[in-house]
């Protein structure tokens, strides 16, 4: 029998799904970081309906598998790590911006500081023009940047871009606004 | 199933008068003059025409309270400490509303109101247990049940609506929640799959909302008591549930935002013979005890032991909660 396309379902991580997490965040915040992040978890993804990806500590992996034992299916668990897609037949991560922040805040790279009125703009999911940049945290990765306020805080997951006159701006592709414009 | 004659709510002159003073239903001040005397309901009444002070729960998950004091104060806005928690704060001034400031963005607080923080607290759930929270949505108990386990242990949040679960999500997101399985189901139908699995349970019941006069008028003429009988039926098939989904001394906390005894002690009541037993609750808030006789019924003796809460008498939302243990 087809399985229902439609249904969402948890299972854990292919190899090949890990193997891409793991190489977009330690491009963006170190594989020593990564790797002490990831330990003693395990990378739950949501597939069909949603294609996402959580981490799951080894006490709610219990959980979950009690769950699925009993034919139900989670909604959301442990914390969201970010989307997945599939483009010319290769597996595409996107980070969340709350696992950016949590491996932002042990490792202090890939960061990109803002003054107060950029922090405004951001918050509304506007770009950045580069002249509100007042420090860089590098290495930068080259599609995910963490934009910071002056105090350190992650506000938004950005990517850096030439403009064709010359000039840089940070395209902001997830902003904390988002829980207050969507989120409910 | 408690069969009581609905002739109790039957609207006496006083209660007429007192409803077209303060725009509610007759049956509605019948019932309060009932349960406070004719003082006691004008009082309530006129407790209900302003709201109450806004309130936030420190998550301290993200941040410190003291930190978060600090840039709140910077914003000016006054917070002032609700006794019955170290993490919960009345709030006045300020100058942006408080769900559009970047502290509330990054998750450093949840506007909440002061009433709502105490079940979590009654339950008390350590960093080891596993906890259900049966109707989760939009998720501040849930949050907070987190923030008391400091992230560790279990919680599963059921949400019965694909709207609200939405909610759920985004505030456990944005708090940096991360021991939480969510399901989006009936919780009725949980109890089909598991017996006596949780340590804890948490069961903020949906309810007519007769605690809620305050900040929500149209609550004051648009629920009839064939509605909060309606709500009482559903009431007492979750807290039955609650009592098959618990372990053998486990806990239960039964709260609702309704000050309608026939949503709290007649519900409670209604579960006494299926093993399990009131707790006393050491809250520092020193609440009204439950009714254990009113509109001539009655009721367990125990019941004194529930936590009731009045807008007149503690300046909060009115708001009941009961513990109750499962008897091995």
């Amino acid at each position: 029998m087809q399985a229902d396309k439609r249904k969402l379902v948890f299972e854990n991580a292919r190899d090949r799904e890990v193997g891409v997490i793991k190489k977009v965040l330690s491009e963006m915040f170190g594989t020593e970081c990564v790797e002490d992040f990831l330990k003693n978890n395990i990378i739950v993804v949501a597939r069909n309906k949603r294609y996402e990806v959580f981490l799951v500590s080894t006490q709610l992996y219990e959980m979950f598998m009690e769950i699925k034992n009993v034919g139900l299916e989670p909604y959301s668990i442990g914390l969201f790590l970010g989307r997945m897609y599939v483009k010319k037949n290769r597996i595409r991560y996107i980070p969340s911006l709350e696992s950016s922040e949590v491996l932002y805040n042990i490792s202090r790279r890939n960061a990109i500081m803002v003054n107060e009125k950029a922090t405004q703009l951001a918050l509304y999911g506007r770009n950045i023009f580069w002249e509100n940049v007042i420090r860089i945290f590098p290495p930068i990765h080259k599609k995910y940047v963490v934009v910071i306020t002056s105090a350190h805080e992650p506000i938004a997951l950005g990517r850096i871009r030439e403009l064709n006159y010359g000039k840089k701006i940070i395209e902001v592709l997830i902003d904390k606004g988002w829980y207050l414009r969507k989120g409910g | 199933m408690l069969y009581i004659s609905r002739n109790y709510a039957k609207p006496s002159p006083t209660a007429i008068r007192l409803s077209r003073d303060f725009k509610v239903l007759p049956y509605m001040a019948e019932r309060y003059i009932k349960m406070l005397g004719v003082e006691g309901a004008i009082m309530l009444l006129k407790s209900i025409q302003k709201p109450p002070e806004k309130a936030i729960r420190c998550n301290t998950l993200k941040i410190s309270p003291e930190e978060l004091e600090r840039r709140l104060s910077r914003k000016n806005f006054v917070l002032k400490n609700i006794p019955w928690t170290r993490t919960g704060y009345w709030v006045e001034g300020g100058q942006y509303p408080l769900g559009a400031t970047l502290e509330y963005l990054m998750g450093y607080y949840y506007v909440q109101s002061a009433a709502s923080m105490i079940p979590p607290i009654v339950l008390n759930p350590s960093p080891r247990d596993t906890v259900l929270d049966m109707c989760a949505a939009p998720g501040g108990k849930t949050c907070h049940l987190a923030d008391l386990m400091e992230n560790k242990g279990v919680i599963v949040a059921v949400e019965k609506s694909r709207d609200r679960i939405r909610a759920l999500r985004s505030n456990i997101n944005r708090l940096g929640v991360r021991n939480v399985l969510m399901v989006r189901m009936d919780v009725l139908k949980l109890a089909t799959k598991f017996r006596e699995r949780f340590d804890k349970v948490l069961l903020d019941a949906p309810c007519s909302g007769e605690g809620l006069l305050a900040i929500n008028h149209s609550r004051r003429t648009c629920r009839s008591l064939d509605d909060i009988f309606k709500m009482q039926k559903l009431q007492v098939e979750l807290l039955r549930t609650a009592i098959k989904l618990v372990l053998n001394g486990g806990t239960i906390v039964y709260s609702t935002c309704s000050i309608a005894p026939e949503e709290n002690e007649f519900v409670v009541n209604q579960v006494l013979n299926y093993g399990v037993k009131i707790e006393e609750i050491h809250s520092p808030i020193a609440g009204d005890p439950g009714f254990t006789e009113i509109f001539g019924v009655k009721l367990s003796k125990d019941l004194s032991k529930c936590l009731r809460l009045y807008p007149h008498k503690h300046g909060t939302l009115g708001f009941f909660v009961c513990k109750l243990i499962k008897e091995s």
